[in-house]
């Protein structure tokens, strides 16, 4: 924990192979339980982080395979996981939401991985910087005892 | 992912405990296929010892619903808590199929 808070965050690079997702997202909460963020948000941690990993394992790089880079710590924010791919730019934000409401025949999965990221996380946004595709998730740690926020809304 | 099953009242039931991420839900939707192969028409998913689901979980029980449909069953499911429940609610497969707190209720709800 040394200079700013940008400066405290690890940085780890994966094969954007399916199969290594679920050791990225090990490591993703491993870095969490680390800075403390409490374990009633790890789990949403590893829902937000995996489908953010399978979206670039599966659309990032059309099938030509490359790389994802995956950089966790704590900042100003609350704790922060920054995904990263060298794919063409896309804004998986930009998808319009699925419509959650229809029947068995018109449901489909895609757009459901977004969706999933938007609701547990506290705030999510995309940005393109130096030829590469940047999601930052962040989770708020809870505010200090005696306040009434409650951004979870306790379910 | 641990799966365990049993025959009870006509329906398939499927107790799912552990993780239903990208890694497991390849083989549980493998799984569901050769159920459905074998004559099931009716699937109970016992979730009460589910600890994660993501999509790719989601995935395998959308195409297990819609198989299950054209063969004139369905599915329902049982036991949902914690994470996996948020995800259910959020996705809106809470009002795909129905859901409930034991899987006595599930089976009659078929």
């Amino acid at each position: 924990m040394t200079g700013g808070p940008g400066e405290a965050m690890e940085e780890r690079r994966f094969l954007a192979d399916v199969p290594v997702v679920g050791e990225a997202v090990a490591w993703a909460r491993a870095e969490a339980d680390a800075a403390g963020l409490p374990d009633a948000r790890g789990l949403d941690l590893e829902l937000a982080v995996e489908e953010a990993l399978m979206n670039v394992c599966t659309h990032a790089y059309g099938g030509r395979g490359g790389e994802m880079t995956v950089r966790a710590g704590r900042t100003d924010e609350g704790f922060v996981v920054e995904i990263a791919d060298s794919g063409p730019a896309f804004d998986p934000l930009s998808l319009p939401s699925p419509d959650t409401a229809a029947p068995l025949d018109e449901r489909r999965i895609g757009g459901l991985g977004v969706l999933l990221v938007r609701r547990v996380t506290d705030g999510v946004r995309w940005r393109r910087e130096a030829e590469r595709n940047v999601l930052t998730l962040v989770f708020s740690f809870p505010p200090p005892s005696g306040a009434e926020t409650s951004p979870a809304g306790g379910a | 992912m641990d799966l365990t099953t049993r025959e009870e009242s006509g329906c398939t039931v499927a107790r799912v405990a552990g993780r239903l991420d990208a890694a497991t839900a390849p083989l549980f939707e493998k799984a569901c296929g050769e159920w459905v192969d074998k004559g099931t028409k009716k699937l109970v998913l016992d979730l009460s010892a589910l600890d994660y689901v993501s999509s790719a979980g989601l995935r395998a029980v959308l195409v297990t619903m819609k198989r299950l449909k054209s063969a004139g069953g369905g599915i329902a499911v049982s036991g949902l808590s914690g994470v996996v429940k948020e995800v259910f609610t959020i996705s809106g497969f809470d009002a795909l199929l129905p859901t409930r707190d034991s899987v006595a209720e599930a089976i009659a709800s078929l």
